[in-house]
């Protein structure tokens, strides 16, 4: 009989470290992070990916902007750790796809590529037509509206901050029975707000409480009335607060609501991947997380999407991992999706399939890395 | 209570503290347009209706016309009503040669939103009546493939005009442009009520609604645009009937009866069709709208298409033979 995993084997989660100080100068310099593992307990485990923050942001760039892997500094004597390097200092750098080479893809052969959509031409909610066209316009506004790294300018809110605060919001989410639109949208325009507007602490909740309902505004059939709102507080804010809160975020955003969310990606990168319910779980799970952490945002929607939907694959052990009909739909090829981060949350629980149960993904460890295990 | 008040609105710009201490005093200016912080002069009251009224002003800084839209919030306990955040979000996403402009929104203090858009000054209703219709083809011509061009650009972005008429293409008289204007706004109101009881509102509307369905799509603007190009031709609205019920009629006295094979799924759609309506053979549409070139006439007859799921896309319309010197039109007209 199966036991349940010790907390120490749990606590071999796969992650990338990611340095918070640097930004993004190319799409394809984006991708210098690193691997580490680490066999350590879980509080152990955090203390050294923060000793492992700092020595990344420390470290010299290289030519091509990617950062040497160098061994963290051990916090106690004794204590072993692993650092290796990333599969991409072995291979030629690949330019990334622009977006007219991605569509100019579709004078392939026929036999390479599937139809999607084969299944929805008699469905007019589906809009077939028009498809191509909008994520066309996806695409091309999807940086227009992404929040920017801003929030070391805020004299109060700190990541660690906002990631209570998303937490929170996913909870408001499931209390309410909210869509999912709901939810990546409210923690959108939470972003867009922090990023233009200097908040104070203890205003931090009601902007994500205006934002939430805003949000339902917006996606909901029927939006949940204001003194729900003012009871999940605690009644922390009063009903005017909110209201005026409101108003205060609409302007600051000149009502730019319609936006490119992770999950209209999402959605369509799925769909191109033929999905079971596992997979299509797993994906969600994943893509959801992200949201907590505050390095995700500064990645465009749309790989953070197909990013998912790669480490769902990845973690089910799909064959192949990706293929020519989503990197046609995603415009991102397997290079490009090879850094990514799987860790374990909300998706635990058996009616989610308990995807976050299975192993991680193995395919993500590079081959140096499997004596840690 | 008010300190600690004072001091949490004190943490904020102090345009917008002002704006919450004018919000938390309530004070009602009345009926007065209030355009605070819009720098505008208002000219003139341009429109009254049931969703707040429509001025002509004038933008201070620049001296160009403009039109300002001023929408009643109703339900105040709950903030900004969510029909104005959804559709205002829409509005600032479309950007296009044929689309009026969404210049600027402003919050008032007590409940109004008010919308500003570039001013034009002429719709194709009044172009229609007071000039005895567009005679020349090309005009008539033009003004589809621009007209289709805008609803195929919505389409493109998932937004449904949803109240295509002819008052609602706007005309730059001197360069005969068109805009569409008139998106839905801040419906608070039924649909039923809009529909039935407001002359004239159900002439453009397309056949699926008129049955009540639930479920429509983009379809809805191609026949509402079909609508407006047979008023082009003819000189006046296609049918013309009081209510739904008797617009339905007139519709399948046009083009027949619906049947499963011409309209698979109507008889789920209205069970009861055959009770209310007579058996109607098809007219024919080149009876009724003369004068218009095969093409044209083609292109009308596929937009006009009792069945939407074979009612041609705006899309595909634009690449119909019938705008095949749609170049000579353009350099024409300029």
């Amino acid at each position: 009989m199966a036991s349940r995993p010790t907390v120490q084997q749990q606590a071999r989660a796969l992650v990338i470290q990611q340095s918070l100080q640097s930004k993004r100068v190319s799409l394809v310099k984006s991708f210098g992070a690193k691997l580490l593992a680490t066999v350590q307990a879980p509080a152990a485990a955090e203390n050294n990916m923060k000793q492992a923050c700092a020595n990344v942001a420390g470290a010299p760039p290289v030519a091509k902007g990617v950062a040497l892997a160098k061994r963290a500094v051990a916090p106690k004597p004794g204590q072993k750790k692993v650092t290796v390097k990333p599969k991409s200092e072995e291979k030629k750098e690949k330019k990334s796809c622009s977006l007219t080479s991605v569509f100019t893809a579709r004078s392939k052969p026929k036999d390479q590529i599937l139809d999607i959509d084969a299944s929805d031409v008699d469905n007019e909610l589906a809009a077939v037509e028009y498809i191509d066209d909008i994520y066309k316009f996806y695409k091309l506004v999807e940086n227009e509206s992404h929040p920017r790294d801003n929030i070391d300018s805020q004299p109060e809110i700190t990541e660690r901050m906002r990631a209570i605060l998303v937490d929170w919001l996913i909870q408001v989410q499931t209390k309410f029975e909210l869509s999912l639109e709901t939810l990546y949208l409210t923690i959108n325009i939470v972003d867009w707000f922090l990023a233009v507007k200097n908040v104070p602490k203890r205003e931090l909740q009601l902007v994500g409480i205006s934002a939430v309902q805003m949000a339902t505004k917006y996606e909901e059939i029927y939006p949940p009335q204001v003194h729900n709102f003012v009871f999940l507080s605690g009644r922390a804010y009063t009903h005017e607060q909110i209201l005026i809160m409101e108003k205060i975020i609409l302007a600051k955003l000149d009502w730019t609501l319609t936006v490119p969310i992770p999950l209209v990606f999402l959605l369509r990168f799925i769909k191109a991947s033929v999905p079971d319910q596992e997979l299509e779980n797993m994906a969600h799970f994943l893509s959801e997380l992200g949201l907590m952490n505050y390095a995700t945002e500064m990645y465009w929607p749309s790989m953070v999407a197909a990013s998912a939907v790669f480490a769902a694959r990845c973690t089910l052990n799909k064959a192949p991992l990706w293929n020519e009909t989503l990197k046609l739909q995603t415009g991102y090829s397997q290079e490009q999706l090879m850094y990514l981060k799987v860790v374990y949350r909300k998706y635990s629980d058996p009616q989610k399939g308990a995807v976050a149960l299975l192993p991680p993904a193995k395919n993500l460890l590079p081959e140096g890395s499997s004596a840690s295990q | 209570m008010w300190n600690e008040e004072s001091d949490w609105i004190g943490s904020f710009d102090s345009q917008l503290a002002r704006l919450a201490e004018c919000r938390m005093c309530s004070r009602d200016r009345g009926e007065r347009p209030d355009a605070t912080g819009m720098d505008l002069e208002v000219l003139e009251v341009a429109e009254e209706g049931s969703y707040g009224r429509v001025f002509r002003c004038l933008d201070i800084h620049t001296g160009a016309l403009v039109t300002m839209k001023q929408i009643t919030m109703v339900r105040l306990s709950q903030g900004v009503p969510a029909p104005i955040i959804r559709e205002v979000s829409l509005l600032k996403e479309l950007h296009h040669a044929n689309i009026v402009k969404l210049l600027r929104v402003g919050l008032t203090e007590n409940r109004y939103v008010n919308l500003v858009f570039e001013h034009l000054d002429y719709d194709l209703h009044h172009f229609i009546v007071n000039r005895g219709y567009p005679k020349d083809a090309l005009t008539v011509k033009s003004f589809m493939y621009q007209i289709l061009s805008a609803v195929a650009y919505c389409h493109s972005l998932k937004v449904l005009h949803r109240d295509l008429k002819p008052s609602n293409v706007l005309i730059d008289h001197s360069k005969r442009l068109i805009k569409l204007a008139d998106f839905r706004l801040a419906g608070e109101f039924a649909d039923d009520l809009l529909y039935t009881e407001k002359l004239g509102t159900s002439w453009y509307r397309a056949p699926e609604i008129l049955c009540d369905s639930r479920q429509y799509s983009t379809q809805i603007d191609l026949w509402s645009v079909g609508c407006i190009f047979a008023e082009m031709v003819i000189g006046q609205p296609l049918v013309q009937a009081i209510n739904c019920r008797d617009e339905l009629e007139g519709i399948f006295k046009l083009l027949g009866t619906p049947t499963e094979e011409t309209w698979p799924g109507i008889t789920k759609l209205m069970p009861n069709l055959h009770i209310y309506y007579p058996k109607f053979d098809a007219l024919g549409l080149e009876t009724f709208v003369t004068d218009l070139e095969p093409s044209g006439l083609n292109l009308l007859s596929m937009m006009l298409c009792l069945d939407p799921s074979r009612r041609i896309s705006a899309e595909a319309a634009l690449k119909h033979a019938y705008f095949i010197d749609v170049n000579y039109v353009s350099l024409l007209l300029l």
